[in-house]
């Protein structure tokens, strides 16, 4: 009876021990590709161009507070994907909502326009990711 | 069919029809076929490779919950490497990465890896087996891949890293677009069986 209870013991140790390496092991990569995709992001705006001032996190996505020539505004980094083309836009609104610049970062279609607002066109989901972005930017206006 | 002669192994998609949903949603390039495919076949062999240790070491109640967990780790380590090798071709894979964690050849090879026997009845290792078996299924993900982006949109692309990987432009027009969709892919998938096939059934009158 002592050592079944025991032997139950040490599975449910062995167990937590396990899962708790997995979350663990998780977290440390996860932290690892946010800090890599949050500097491919500022990378991607400041290319735009816009220099990149602030990031901020908000549950619905990350944003960055930009300023150009045109004044200061907010820029997210979004991808979309369709059947024969995907692509990762940066785009730059005004603190209103109001999109200011767009622009392709990467691509992997040679069919994609190089035009970025075309390229929105051809790629089916594009228009509600461009509304996402924008939902987030407006998001961190507030916040701010 | 041969898969009763001895060392054969059958082709995982082509011949058991293994994973092939997630594997015409995925491959429409032919990088997007070799990332996946190549996805698959790691996850599939670290968990072929795992789980005899398990089954040694973890009782019975514990085997399911760890390799599941196992192959979760694999599936999202193997996604965040992607999108900071390529986030253009992680963004056109999108959920098929996390789906790696049950595609159809890691939960074979998991079916297959707790038998009791880790040794065939002609005495090779299961875990050959499992090797072969996900270098066919990386094979036919590029040959699904590449055969759709060339013939539907004339184009191949590469699985080179950074933003934007490089294509090779081979024809100025889309041939064939419909081949890019998902009822072009399993119209491929069905030449592709039936030439499989056939060629299984040549071979097997040639050596009779």
């Amino acid at each position: 009876m002592i050592e079944a209870t025991r032997d139950k013991m040490r599975e449910n140790l062995i167990a937590g021990a396990a899962v708790g390496l997995l979350a663990l092991a998780l977290a440390f990569f996860a932290l690892l590709e946010g800090s890599r995709s949050a500097a491919f992001e500022a990378a991607a705006l400041r290319s735009s161009p816009a220099s990149v001032v602030t990031e901020v996190n908000l549950p619905s996505g990350r944003a960055f507070k930009v300023a150009d020539a045109s004044g200061s505004g907010y820029g997210v980094v979004f991808s979309a994907a369709s059947e024969d083309a995907s692509a990762i836009f940066a785009a730059v609104f005004a603190p209103s909502g109001e999109l200011r610049k767009l622009k392709i970062v990467g691509s992997c279609s040679s069919r994609l326009p190089e035009s970025a607002n075309e390229a929105l066109d051809s790629i089916a989901g594009a228009h509600s990711a461009l509304e996402q972005a924008k939902g987030i930017a407006m998001a961190a206006a507030e916040a701010e | 069919m041969n898969e009763n002669q001895e060392g054969f192994i059958p082709n995982p998609v082509l011949s058991g029809l293994v994973g092939i949903c997630p594997l015409i949603a995925a491959s429409k390039s032919l990088a997007e076929g070799i990332v996946y495919g190549l996805g698959t076949a790691v996850c599939a062999l670290v968990l072929g490779a795992v789980s005899p240790v398990i089954r040694a070491k973890l009782p019975d109640r514990l085997r399911a919950p760890a390799t599941l967990g196992l192959s979760a780790f694999l599936a999202l380590s193997y996604g965040f490497a992607l999108k900071a090798y390529s986030p253009a071709i992680a963004a056109g894979l999108w959920l098929y990465i996390p789906l790696l964690a049950v595609s159809g050849l890691s939960l074979s090879v998991l079916r297959r890896g707790s038998a009791k026997n880790r040794f065939r009845a002609d005495g090779r290792s299961r875990q050959i087996d499992v090797a072969v078996e996900a270098l066919l299924f990386l094979v036919t993900a590029a040959i699904v891949g590449g055969i759709r982006e060339l013939v539907g949109l004339g184009t191949l692309c590469l699985p080179t890293g950074g933003s934007s990987p490089a294509v090779l432009t081979i024809a100025d027009f889309p041939p064939l677009k419909t081949l890019v969709s998902p009822a072009g892919g399993f119209i491929l998938l069905g030449f592709l069986v039936a030439g499989y096939r056939a060629i299984l059934k040549a071979s097997r009158r040639r050596s009779q």
